[in-house]
């Protein structure tokens, strides 16, 4: 009993959804460099023939034959234009060779898992277990943030969708589960079609209860993995925002009160470290003069309080040049810097992660709350003014530290020693001889530099009451910003010289465009600072020579340009119509076809191939003068026109009973003295039946007449085209 | 007519700069909230003026001021086009101001032809900055368009024949080019432009020696200019002729040149033929100053951060890299290569050429990272099948990226054009190209060699394609020594390198031959034999008998014999290993390793040995 079209192929089509999804990712990650129309095409045709093949033949061998004939035949096509056309390019037939490889493969793993599909039930176990592996191992590229990682489309998807990438991956693991979930319900369904008789049915529904439930506690599992999963990266990223995490530079969550007294800072790892954008700045004007360049520091806090064990954040009235403001608050110096050497400047900061407080370019003056462009993109935007240094650096040698308005107790704050004396004697060490606080600060810095090692993983081991930096600077010499800084200002104190460690951003200016800069979670940094009379608060800031580990240094260029997009006038400018038929703003899309001529070759070559073979099968019996030979062939000529007719014969039924139903259904005994004749000769030999040439093709026209004069001329066509008998013969399938 | 038109031009620019200085002789104002109570015309004025004096972001901040004022003023998105064309380098946008800018233009002043001075002025900059975004995002016949509607016009400048020549090169219409150059060389051209154009299509046509001729004039033309001249480019496609000839010692003298001239980090290309003839020589280390002084040349403009170069820049360092056994680093530069996007309006290359060249280095990493993963020693199990796991997965990305290299050579290449040595403007590492072939029928591989070969006139180019048969193995007939002897001692080093490593990894690892085949592919380049998965030859001294068999599997061959090279001496005090690597005569390599664990040291001696270090 064969189960209904309609099922079959919904069920096939449905299998076939997956592997084009499939392809289509692939090709948009990898470029397959074949046309995707033609793999998709060559998935649907797998599909199909993987269903409806055993209809016909319940014999793999024979699957695998007509799998393996048409790849045979178009090599052999190939072998022959290779040698014998000489007017094309010389290497095209390797490329249609590599290009016909990806459709065959394509519809060779369509067509064989559909076939096992039909045949094993726990097949659709295994396969939704290979599509999770493929998908976890195809987007896990994403974690961390790594945007410009395979497949690119992720980061533009999540984009245009609003959304962050973590949540991205969660949405496309939700839907994929649902889509699987269904198609687990429709393969183990016990209405589910199976082609292969009554007693593999029976075997295959046991097995696809078990299976159903096998399949169902793995979707379980897989979404109950996935949710705790989740859960652990968006708390992760949420604690690395709000508190110590990446690059060590956390954000002060708490409150201003509870802040006083505290660090966002962590000693123990920066592991946390990673490309997840933060914010985009915006520079209004140019800013040639920038001592530090290409570097950019943007100060979003400042620790010049000790606590006995590490620098932390100072009550009121200390470093009043941090506004410490909420990101929607309006901010208004009312400060007299008296500053040399600075010079105005403008920058827009957009934030693309939660942020607690504002951040700027040294020293802010005014910070303003603006609208903001993309409120599904940006958490907030505010616009800040600040004086930004603009003095050559050979210009610090000034001997005098600390502002003259300063009361000797901000002073005394500013100038807080630790109490372990190693650090006033390394300091003392490295500026013996040195006379300008400038000079002294380089001096530490270039010690730093030169001897110490960056590392995200400094693994000290140090409690909570012990001094995390003594391990690196007297240890080590292995840590990452936080124990830089720390160990600077130590240092710096100790030689009298006001100092403090500042947090925010630190950002390559090379690597922004149109003064735009993405800041990423990893460009998080910590940096030490002194105060040079008359300068105000200068970074005195590390490089190591030697580093162990970092982040990615490159910005995603692809997001920039499309975050520079929402904050410029651009949507408002330029209307859909202006710049539509502008291939220049087109993405390339690659398409390869192969050349029209090598298809319309390769289907004449089959179609040649189908005509002679049942040329061969309907007339081939003239070619044998010897009657045994005769009456073979004409006997497959008749029944190859049955077949044609869609009367073929069943397995395990005999060429008796063949005839007797051809006739029950003729009403004429079209294959009865052929059959007899036949049987005779194949068990009994030739001597049995001494016939004539004549006397086979006697009955062989009589019988013909006899088919055709009940056929109608649609019929006839019909058989003529129907290629199956032809396909029969080629799998071997006997008389 | 036409020259009216470009003095009066002239003029314009003139007065509009002394008027700007005349009406800001102090600071022009910067900050936004100043900008808000200027009108649009001050604000105009003001941008132009901060664009002569370096400033502009200060003048795009204007520009943008005068948009939110008038969103339709057609001179500011003009401006911004150049702007971001000019001096950012963001061809997009710049496409999307002009489409802009000339949409305005054209419902307030009709459609062309305009009868005013300033109309046809502002008309002919639009359409020569459409057709420069156009040609720099790669749409040559919107670019060539761009031009007609130029031409058509009536409007002129000198800049126009180079302009449209280069297009309708791009476009391959080389014939109409050379035409197009000559009648502009003729018809008051802008001399160095048209000139580089010419010697460039006479180049490609084969013409070499014309080719050196013109860019001779053109040289000497940009010379003259002082310090308006732009004497880089053609001393750049002059090298690039020379290396087409294989007279690479003078390709080097003209690149040297180009990288040291103000002009020479514009653009990567004299640093990148640099690189890439040193990658040739085997000098690695010259190969990675040429890049770094680019880089450090680039990093001096402010707005720029050298994203239009990116792609080539990852590439040459990759294969440096790759070269330096430094295998990761090769792998990380060829994936952001493919990854980052490159710009080819301007350089000769096509999007292609960078592709295949990318593909096929970054799967001879893969393959470099597989064949150093079979010679590394595994402790335990689990470690073993990882690294079983890892060589297949990298075998199979190298396959895929080889298979693809060639979809795009034979596809997108015109029939492989590049396998014809030293293509104009390929990127492709020749000496690496037999490899590919590998896994095509060798009758189509002799065909298509033959072809070339065939009209190919340079001799010392000869070699290389017999080298391709033998490297793919479609010819049985050449013979490994006559190979070496038709190489150049200096300028081939690459391509013998490939052909002592396919020798060598044909020859019985027991036999002499193999010993010395290892050895000279260790002088040449001690990377290089790691990165084939061939082990080095060496006699062991040990007092450890079982030290001898846990260094069969490694990077070195044990085989005690006079004729090896080098030494290893093992010894093992207080729980310690220590691996000594050193050259028989003394001098060369010397290396010292030691660890707790005999497989970690004998790795990390592998790493060391196998691997150059560029930093000086």
């Amino acid at each position: 009993m064969i189960p209904r079209f309609a099922s079959l192929t919904a069920l096939a089509l449905f299998r076939s959804f997956f592997l084009i999804i499939a392809l289509l990712t692939l090709d948009t990650t990898f470029n397959l460099g074949t046309s995707i129309t033609w793999l998709c095409t060559a998935a649907v045709a797998g599909s199909l023939a993987g269903t409806f093949f055993p209809i016909y033949s319940t014999s793999f061998r024979t699957f695998f034959v007509v799998l393996l004939a048409p790849y045979l035949l178009a090599h052999l096509l190939l072998f022959l234009d290779s040698a014998l056309v000489t007017h094309r390019t010389v290497l095209a037939p390797h490329a249609l060779l590599l290009h016909m490889n990806a459709v065959y493969f394509v519809f060779t793993i369509a067509s064989v898992s559909t076939w096992l599909f039909w045949r094993y039930a726990f097949t659709t176990t295994a396969e939704i277990v290979l599509i999770i592996v493929a998908l976890v191992s195809l987007f896990s590229n994403h974690r961390d943030y790594n945007l410009v990682d395979l497949p690119l489309f992720m980061s533009t998807l999540a984009w245009q969708l609003g959304t962050d990438i973590p949540s991205l991956l969660i949405m496309i693991s939700t839907v994929g589960i649902l889509l699987l979930t269904a198609y687990l319900l429709l393969a183990t369904s016990p209405h589910r079609p199976l082609l292969f008789g009554q007693t593999r049915l029976r075997i295959n529904h046991y097995l696809a209860k078990t299976n159903r439930v096998m399949s169902f506690t793995i979707c379980l599992v897989t979404a109950l993995t996935l949710a705790a999963i989740s859960r652990h990266v968006l708390h992760t990223y949420n604690i690395q925002l709000a508190d110590r995490g990446s690059n060590g530079v956390g954000m002060s969550g708490k409150s201003d009160k509870e802040a006083v007294g505290s660090s966002p800072l962590g000693f123990h790892s920066a592991l946390g470290s990673n490309n997840q954008p933060a914010a985009l700045v915006r520079l209004e004007g140019d800013y040639l003069e920038n001592p530090f360049s290409p570097m950019l520091y943007l100060r979003e806090g400042a620790l010049s309080g000790f606590d006995g064990r590490e620098m932390v954040q100072a009550e009121d009235g200390f470093d009043s040049d941090v506004p410490f403001t909420d990101i929607n608050e309006q901010y208004l110096s009312d400060e007299d810097f008296e500053l040399r050497g600075r010079i105005p400047i403008e920058h827009s900061v957009y934030l693309l992660a939660d942020h607690k407080k504002q951040f700027a370019i040294d020293y802010p003056v005014s910070i303003t709350p603006v609208k903001n462009p993309a409120p599904d993109r940006f958490k907030g935007a505010y616009k800040a003014q600040s004086i930004a240094p603009a003095f050559d650096r050979s210009d610090l040698n000034i001997s005098t530290t600390g502002d003259p308005r300063w009361s000797n107790e901000t002073l005394q704050h500013y100038l807080t020693p630790h109490p372990d004396p190693r650090y006033k004697e390394l300091a003392e060490d490295l500026t013996l001889g040195l006379l300008s606080p400038a000079e002294k600060g380089a001096a530490i810095v270039d010690h730093l530099n030169k001897n110490a090692i960056y590392t995200l993983t400094p693994n000290h081991n140090v409690d909570e009451k012990s001094d995390p930096v003594a391990p690196f600077l007297f240890g080590d010499l292995r840590g990452y910003c936080v124990h830089f800084a720390h160990a600077t200002v130590y240092m710096l104190r100790s030689l009298g010289i006001p100092a403090r460690v500042a947090t925010g951003y630190l950002t390559d200016l090379s690597q922004a465009r149109d003064g735009h800069i993405l800041l990423r979670m990893s460009d998080r940094h910590a940096w030490a600072e002194m105060y040079l009379t008359g300068r105000g608060w200068i970074p005195y800031d590390t490089q190591p020579e030697q580093v162990e580990s970092h982040a990615d240094t490159q910005v995603d260029m692809q997001l920039l340009e499309e975050l520079m997009g929402l904050v410029g006038p651009e949507e408002e400018l330029f209307s859909k119509e202006l710049l539509e038929d502008e291939p220049g703003l087109q993405e390339p899309a690659a398409d390869y076809f192969p050349d029209a001529d090598y298809i319309f070759y390769l289907l004449g070559f089959f179609l040649f191939l189908l005509c002679a073979t049942k040329c061969y099968l309907r007339h081939g019996w003239r070619l044998y003068s010897d009657p045994g030979a005769r009456l073979r062939m004409s006997y497959r000529g008749l029944v190859t026109r049955l077949q044609d007719l869609g009367v073929a014969r069943f397995a395990g039924e005999t060429r008796t009973e063949y005839s007797s139903r051809i006739e029950a259904l003729m009403r004429y005994p079209t294959l009865e003295s052929l059959t007899e004749w036949y049987n005779t000769f194949k068990y009994h030999g030739d001597r049995a039946l001494p016939l004539s040439v004549e006397h086979i093709d006697k009955a062989y026209h009589k019988s013909l007449e006899q088919l055709t004069a009940q056929l109608t001329l649609g019929q006839r066509i019909k058989a003529t085209l129907n290629p199956m008998s032809v396909v029969s013969f080629l799998t071997g399938e006997g008389i | 007519m036409r020259l009216l038109l470009s003095l009066l031009a002239f003029f314009l620019c003139v007065n509009t700069s002394s008027y700007a200085q005349n009406l800001f002789p102090d600071e022009i104002a910067t900050t936004n909230d100043e900008n808000e109570s200027l009108p649009v015309e001050v604000l105009l004025e003001e941008a132009e003026q901060l664009f002569i004096e370096d400033r502009p972001l200060d003048a795009r901040t204007k520009l943008l001021a005068v948009l939110k004022k008038d969103p339709e003023n057609y001179r500011a998105h003009t401006l911004l086009s150049s702007y971001y064309l000019v001096h950012v380098g963001h061809f997009r946008l710049a496409l999307k101001y002009i489409k802009k800018a000339m949409a305005v233009f054209k419902d307030e002043r009709g459609p062309a032809p305009y009868t005013t001075l300033e109309d046809k002025l502002q008309h002919a900059h639009q359409l020569h900055l459409l057709s420069q975004a156009r040609l720099n995002l790669d749409d040559y016949e919107g670019a060539l368009s761009a031009l007609e509607q130029y031409e058509k016009a009536g409007y002129y400048q000198d800049w126009y024949p180079g302009s449209k020549a280069w297009v309708l090169m791009k476009l391959g219409r080389l014939s109409d080019a050379i035409k197009v150059a000559r009648l502009g060389l003729l018809s008051g051209g802008e001399q160095g432009r048209t000139l580089n154009i010419l010697g460039i299509l006479l180049s490609m046509t084969g013409d070499r020696e014309q080719s050196l001729q013109v860019f001779k004039q053109a040289i000497s033309y940009e010379l003259s200019m002082g310090s308006m001249g732009q004497p880089a480019t053609p001393l750049n496609n002059s090298g690039e002729v020379y290396r087409e000839i294989f007279e690479e010692q003078n390709a080097e003298k003209f690149w040297s040149k180009a990288v040291t001239l103000p002009d020479g980090c514009e653009h990567i290309l004299p640093s990148l033929n640099l690189a890439i003839v040193k990658l040739e020589k085997l000098d690695l280390k010259q190969a990675s100053k040429s890049i770094d002084n680019f880089e450090a040349c680039v990093a001096q403009y402010p707005l720029r951060n050298g994203e239009e170069h990116r792609a080539l820049v990852h590439f040459a360092r990759g294969r440096i890299a790759l070269y330096a056994g430094q295998i990761d680093e090769a792998i990380d530069h060829f994936q952001k290569t493919l990854v980052r996007r490159q710009w080819f309006g301007k350089i000769g290359a096509s999007v292609h050429d960078l592709s295949i060249a990318a593909n096929l280095s970054l799967a001879e990493s893969y393959d470099a990272k597989r064949n150093r993963l079979e010679l590394s020693k595994t402790a335990g199990t689990l470690a073993s099948v990882k690294s079983l796991w890892e060589r297949n997965e990298l075998q199979f990305k190298s396959w895929w990226l080889k298979r693809r290299a060639r979809q795009i050579l034979i596809e997108d290449l015109n029939d492989a054009e590049d396998v014809f040595v030293r293509h104009t403007d390929s990127v492709l590492d020749y000496s690496y190209l037999g490899y590919v072939f590998e896994e095509m029928d060798s009758k189509l591989v002799r065909k298509k060699i033959a072809s070339i070969a065939s009209k190919d006139k340079r001799s010392a180019a000869q070699v290389y394609y017999d080298s391709y048969l033998y490297l793919s193995g479609s010819s049985k007939s050449e013979k490994l020594s006559s190979l070496l002897q038709r190489t150049r001692p200096d300028y081939d080093a690459a391509l013998q390198l490939r052909l002592l490593v396919h020798a060598a990894a044909e020859t019985s690892r027991s036999s002499n031959n193999y010993r010395l085949l290892a050895n000279k592919i260790f002088r040449l380049s001690p990377p290089a034999l790691a990165n084939a998965g061939l082990p080095l030859p060496v006699n062991l001294s040990t007092g450890d008998q079982n030290i001898e068999a846990d260094l069969k599997k490694s990077a070195f061959l044990v085989s005690n014999s006079l004729k090896n090279e080098h030494i290893i001496s093992h010894t093992f005090v207080d729980g310690e290993h220590t691996l000594k690597f050193f050259s028989r005569s003394g001098g060369g390599y010397k290396f010292t390793v030691r660890g707790g664990n005999f497989t970690d040291v004998i790795n990390q001696l592998t790493h060391t040995v196998f691997r150059i270090t560029l930093s000086s």
